[in-house]
């Protein structure tokens, strides 16, 4: 490993995900934020890693790590899942894809914008990588390129977020649900919602609702003690069954999802309230299957039915523009990743230039302490003004092999420049002791 | 001047299409400060016209077209400060580059209002009458707005349009801020008329048939507002009658200019006025 050349700093991204392993996998080598900090510390103590980062989610297992020897750092990091779930490496191994370079740059900058998860765009991963990434940072495994690359995958979330719809549109029933109430009401905030039966989608609906700051949360249920239950849950109030048509009244967005083998509202019942609200808006959300709301409602005026069918509807259009949306977000990707991977390449020169500078200041110094010292001056008294003399005959000396360096433009081989560099002042061999022992011979 | 309106108003637009295509409020912003300066052109094109008649350039259907997309342009600005309908700069700027495109080819017609018609109050007039018009235009636009809407979302047709509206409520309630904005105008500028015309003509209404078709639209937007505070006519038919409204408007601004003998229609096509002032 003499040439440092061969020895560049590799960013591997080593893991599993829903695609790529069955959930009895991924169950088995999910870790807890103490397990992620516990992996960190293993990984740390081994120093073929440079700087590294663990994340978990539900969906995936992923490592990304810094290293110069690849193969050898894939094989620790194998052993280390191995050691801490308890697992032999033959049981995951096949399940587990490694990314190096560019291509692992792209795939932590996909995973931050949601772009490799199961449900395209969801927001939650942006935040679970930041958790992740803080840990990472804590433990101190995360140093100058991860610290860049995580930053960079920020961003990039943020620009796919805002420069494509890849959130805009609702891909939950429950979202979708929202998602039209806002289009019939301009402020939620003024709203009251009633549900009307319990059931997880509906309350689901209610809480993204709640989340969107509705008013006031009512419920009716058959059983009113159940139903006082599920009120303090969103911190609203009871009502009796009986009490429904009366409560469309003053109720404008209705969630219904009761297990009743009929229509509990029927249009000969809903029209003659509108009159009693004003023909203000009415909004139905039907979840329940066979559903409770005659869809004839939907004919009178300012009223407005959904069922699950429309609302699955929506989700799977909603779902498909996602994934157009997910081929425009991919040029952003991929261009953040050029912008990334050409920071790095920077990154490997600055050694050299420091060797280089390094190599120069010592044979000026070397000559002048000689040549001083033959003619019997004391160097210290002059030591302010000569140091400054040195620096500046360096930094013209070195001016434009630097800035070449740092701009060898597109077309020309960097490496290759930075190996005939290294050859020419025989910077393998550096050190100063080395030089002056050469000059004194 | 006037030349560079419509490709001002049509760049607009464009900001506003690109701003729904890519999803970019930078450029709906853009596309809204290059109507603002498109306003800001308009108003000293017709400044300077007025400086030069010595009038307000109301007379002659080619002034009107002008005059009448500037006072949208006026309310598009006005309305913008207190809801932000969303699609509406986009459409108000293709529109107005239509309107002052066609305007160019209009003729210009020669005409010497009588001498002692009152610059001052003719202005006053004109400014209430036409932004009341200007308010009804847009109300009767986010009324096509809200048919549209409550139809995407009746028949559950989710598309490209329906994301990128307001939600009907907004855009009933800025229809009914409209309405209620033209209405004010609409009574200020028929109180005007009818005090000026009892000035200049000795009586406070000539019978003159758009005196009476405006009285007429004063009654109907009445209605209208009636209907809707009583919340007997609320969402799609007021956004009907919104619509229904601004074409009684258009027929009395074109049908009853055009086709009847009306003073106002004199001032429209532009021809000399036979009207016998006092005095």
């Amino acid at each position: 490993m003499g040439n440092s050349i061969i020895e560049k700093p590799e960013i591997v991204v080593v893991g599993m995900n829903h695609r790529t392993a069955p959930v009895e996998i991924r169950e088995k080598l999910s870790l807890s934020s103490e397990e992620i900090l516990m992996g960190l510390e293993m990984i740390k103590s081994k120093k073929i890693f440079k700087e590294s980062f663990l994340f978990s989610t539900c969906n995936r297992v992923e490592s990304v790590f810094v290293t110069n020897f690849k193969e050898e750092a894939l094989k620790k990091i194998y052993e280390i899942f191995s050691i801490m779930k308890n697992i032999p490496i033959s049981e995951f191994k096949t399940y587990f894809y490694e990314y190096s370079g560019e291509e692992a740059v792209k795939h932590v900058f996909k995973v931050s914008s949601s772009l490799d998860s199961m449900v395209i765009g969801e927001p939650q991963i942006l935040g679970q990588v930041k958790d992740a990434y803080k840990l990472s940072v804590s433990s101190g495994n995360s140093k100058v390129i991860l610290n860049r690359l995580f930053h960079r995958a920020f961003q990039t979330a943020k620009k796919v977020r805002t420069n494509t719809g890849i959130g805009g549109h609702a891909v939950s029933i429950s979202y979708a649900a929202v998602e039209l109430a806002k289009k019939i009401f301009n402020d939620l905030s003024s709203k009251k919602i009633l549900l009307i039966g319990a059931g997880e989608m509906a309350e689901l609906a209610v809480e993204h609702l709640i989340h969107n700051k509705t008013a006031h949360v009512f419920v009716a249920n058959r059983t009113f003690e159940r139903g006082l239950v599920l009120a303090k849950k969103f911190s609203g109030s009871a009502i009796r069954f009986e009490e429904v048509i009366s409560a469309l009244e003053w109720a404008d967005i209705i969630i219904s999802s009761t297990g009743a083998p009929d229509y509990i509202l029927t249009k000969t019942q809903v029209k003659p309230v509108m009159k009693k609200r004003k023909n203000s808006p009415l909004f139905f959300i039907d979840i329940a299957v066979p559903r409770d709301i005659d869809p004839n409602i939907n004919k009178i005026n300012n009223v407005y039915v959904y069922d699950v069918d429309d609302l699955s509807d929506v989700v799977n259009t909603n779902m498909k523009q996602r994934q157009e949306e997910a081929i425009i977000a991919m040029n952003i990707v991929d261009d953040m990743a050029s912008h990334f991977l050409s920071w790095k390449q920077n990154l490997k020169v600055v050694p050299t230039i420091v060797e280089l500078r390094e190599k120069i200041q010592g044979i000026v110094k070397f000559e002048l302490e000689k040549t001083m010292k033959e003619s019997g001056i004391e160097l210290d008294s002059y030591a302010p003004g000569i140091e400054k003399m040195i620096d500046s005959i360096c930094n013209k000396i070195l001016h434009h092999p630097i800035t070449f360096l740092k701009e060898p433009g597109g077309h020309r081989d960097l490496p290759t420049y930075l190996s005939m560099l290294r050859n020419l002042f025989n910077l393998d061999e550096k050190s100063v002791a080395t030089i002056r022992k050469i000059n004194s011979k | 001047m006037l030349f560079f309106l419509p490709p001002i108003y049509f760049s607009a637009f464009i900001f506003y299409f690109l701003s729904q295509l890519k999803r970019k409020d930078s450029l709906r912003k853009t596309g809204f400060f290059i109507m603002l300066a498109a306003g800001a052109i308009h108003f000293f094109y017709l400044a300077l016209k007025g400086i030069k008649l010595g009038y307000l350039p109301t007379f002659g259907s080619k002034d009107i077209m002008i005059e009448s997309s500037f006072f949208i342009v006026f309310f598009f600005m006005f309305l913008f400060f207190k809801y932000k309908v969303d699609l509406l700069g986009g459409v108000v700027s293709i529109l107005i580059s239509v309107i002052t495109l066609a305007s160019i080819f209009m003729p210009e017609y020669q005409y010497q209002p009588p001498g002692n018609l009152n610059i001052v109050i003719t202005a006053v007039h004109v400014f209430f009458t036409f932004l009341a018009n200007a308010a009804f235009f847009m109300a009767c636009i986010l009324g096509c707005f809200y048919l549209i809407q409550e139809r995407n979302i009746k028949e559950k047709k989710l598309g490209f349009v329906f994301k990128r509206m307001s939600s009907l409520e907004i855009l009933e309630e800025a229809g009914n801020f409209c309405i209620l904005c033209g209405f004010i105008c609409l009574s200020a500028g028929i109180a005007i008329g009818i005090v000026w015309s009892k000035h200049i003509f000795g009586y406070f209404i000539s019978f003159d048939i758009k005196e009476l078709w405006s009285l007429l639209t004063w009654i109907i937007y009445a209605a209208i507002i009636h209907g809707r505070l009583t919340s007997e006519w609320k969402g799609k038919k007021a956004a009907l009658m919104a619509i229904l409204g601004f074409f009684i408007i258009i027929f009395s601004l074109i049908g009853i200019n055009i086709f009847t003998d009306s003073f106002h229609g004199e001032f429209f096509k532009g021809s000399p006025a036979n009207i016998v002032i006092k005095g």
